[in-house]
């Protein structure tokens, strides 16, 4: 019996183009009925990674199921249970909205009348009921993208793919889409999305894989990932510059760590446990330093990202050469 | 609300389509390729205007020279120029073939659960609107030229002959279609094929002013076989072995090109 624990499990996929690994050993597991997002930079293997699993393209090595149906032998089953929606709108620009989403109705075994209120229907959930009849030429960015994803749900597939939905959208329609997307989980989708976006990441998934090289370089809650490389950074702004290495001597007495000064005037500190931030004031004040600001600052997806993929070394080494 | 799922324990999952659904997505999929016609009028401008224009220019450029005069050369050119025309459109079919695949909208085909060749299958199949566009065209053209049919219904057997060899024949630029990496290519090298195959017939000369080593050629090519069997249709009313031969010849046309062109394009998708 096939084991529908999880929306995706996959092990050590693999996709070679010529020499370039473009996929080298992705595993991923996905529970049902969550947001799960796979983050990395442009050339990751994100897109490549979904068309394995969506059945685009045939994997050059390890397996993957979907709902407990193996993604080579039972492509045909895999497709009855997903929608795929992906970087470029895949709709047919030649024809309306109403006639896209009536062909593709037809094409999933709908009746004309059934699909024509299915039509219907996604027109108004998706908004797009007074376009419905305009060809699509005419149509915005986030036009086109909402009605591939009413394409892509024409069927209520049970396991959603979404590859950048929201990559070349302004922040207002970005925002719709979003709203979107939480809402198709409401209604028992699982969903598997890339984005090259901590932010979307950080906002929309419940678990996130980050993905680099073809590989995965971590994989946990947004929470958890954060948490990975460490740690707060306490930063102290001093009242008095000339006092920068007595704090860093009293943060290395109190904390036991190096204290850093990014910049004049403040000094920063990684910090464990954000508990011994009392200890280290007293400390501060009973070596008469004074602060005019205090704050502890949580790791952005940005840090762990640029941690995780090796982009802060370029980062650290464009700062140097600006100084 | 229609964006809830469908769960899984409600789902019957199925591994393969059927004939059935082969033959009901070929449908839909053909009725797609209808839509974009009536969108895009433009995309029969090859069949309306080379009917027309071919079929003024041969019969006055050859009439007198191949067959004495105008009327008595009609009999002889119209099939053939029918049978060029209808070639040359089914060239058009791969071309636009590829420019579809090229298009996003195929990676969706793809990820459904519709039959494999079903995308393929129906563009091929909306195509025969444009043969039958070109053939009633042509008839039209001859009729107002003099053409003197000796029977209605041989001329539209020929006529159907002619579109349902083309549709078989343009399996061919479809395979062309889905291995190529662009639709000019498509179009070059198809050109180089239909040219030799529809000029060295005996579509606009009778065969026996040609050289020896020509006529063995001309006299083995099948579109050979469809002229003179359209011919015998149009002016005798007639069914003969030309019109037996060109039925096997698209027969093997389709045995050789749908499984060569399916497995292509199944590799690619």
């Amino acid at each position: 019996m096939a084991n529908t624990t999880y929306a995706i499990e996959a092990r050590g996929l693999i996709k070679t183009f010529g020499d370039n690994k473009a996929v080298d050993g992705i595993d991923l597991v996905v529970p049902r009925g969550m947001i799960y997002g796979v983050l990395g930079p442009n050339g990751a293997g994100k897109t490549t990674t979904i068309n394995m699993l969506a059945t685009l393209m045939a994997p050059d090595g390890g397996s993957a199921t979907i709902f407990g149906h193996d993604i080579t032998h039972e492509a045909h089953a895999v497709r009855q249970l997903i929608g795929v929606t992906g970087q470029y709108a895949s709709v047919d620009e030649k024809m309306s909205a109403v006639e896209n989403l009536m062909i593709f109705g037809q094409l999933l075994g709908l009746s004309r009348s059934e699909a024509r209120t299915k039509a219907d229907e996604l027109l108004i959930e998706f908004g797009l009921t007074e376009a419905a009849r305009r060809p699509l030429a005419k149509f915005s960015g986030g036009m086109r993208r909402r009605l591939d994803l009413a394409v892509s749900l024409i069927a209520q597939p049970p396991l959603i793919f979404l590859d950048e939905p929201t990559t070349g959208l302004d922040p207002r329609t970005r925002n719709q889409m979003w709203a979107t997307i939480r809402r198709l989980v409401k209604g028992g989708s699982s969903i598997l999305l890339t984005t090259q976006y901590l932010e979307e990441a950080d906002q929309l998934a419940d678990r996130i894989a980050v993905i680099d090289k073809g590989k995965v370089v971590a994989e946990g809650t947004p929470d958890e990932l954060k948490k990975s490389i460490g740690v707060a950074t306490l930063q102290l702004h001093l009242s008095d510059e000339t006092q920068i290495e007595a704090t860093t001597a009293v943060i290395k007495k109190v904390l036991k760590i190096d204290a850093q000064s990014p910049q004049p005037g403040v000094v920063t500190a990684p910090m464990a446990d954000p508990d011994t931030i009392t200890d280290l004031l007293v400390a501060l004040r009973e070596q008469h330093i004074r602060l005019d600001e205090v704050s502890v600052q949580k790791p952005t997806l940005d840090e762990v990202f640029f941690a995780l993929t090796g982009k802060t070394k370029a980062k650290k080494v464009s700062k140097g050469d600006q100084k | 609300m229609t964006t809830a799922v469908i769960p899984l324990e409600q789902r019957k999952l199925k591994n393969r389509a059927g004939f059935g659904q082969t033959i009901h997505d070929s449908f839909v999929m053909a009725k797609r390729g209808l839509i974009k016609v009536r969108r895009n009028p433009e995309q029969l401008f090859d069949v309306v205007i080379q009917p027309i224009l071919f079929t003024l220019m041969f019969t006055y450029l050859f009439g007198g020279a191949i067959a004495g005069s105008i009327a008595s050369y009609l009999p002889i050119i119209i099939p053939g120029i029918l049978v060029q025309t209808i070639i040359t459109a089914s060239v058009v079919t791969g071309v636009q073939l590829r420019e579809d695949m090229d298009k996003g909208v195929f990676d969706r085909f793809k990820s459904l659960p519709i039959a494999r060749i079903a995308p393929l299958a129906g563009a091929l199949m909306a195509d025969t609107i444009r043969y039958a566009i070109a053939t009633v065209l042509t008839f039209t053209m001859g009729i107002i030229m003099g053409l003197r049919p000796e029977s209605i219904i041989g001329m539209v057997a020929g006529g159907l002959l002619v579109v349902a060899f083309a549709w078989c024949f343009s399996w061919i630029f479809a395979f062309f279609g889905v291995v190529a990496r662009t639709a000019s290519s498509v179009q070059g090298f198809s050109l180089i094929i239909l040219f030799p195959l529809t000029f060295l017939s005996n579509a606009f000369v009778p065969v026996n002013t040609l050289p020896n080593w020509l006529q063995v050629f001309t006299n083995i090519n099948p579109i050979s076989h469809l002229i003179t069997a359209v011919r015998d249709l149009v002016n005798h009313g007639a069914i003969g072995a030309d019109f037996w031969l060109s039925i096997v010849g698209a027969l093997v046309i389709l045995a050789v090109f749908i499984p060569l062109t399916a497995r292509a394009y199944m590799r690619k998708a």
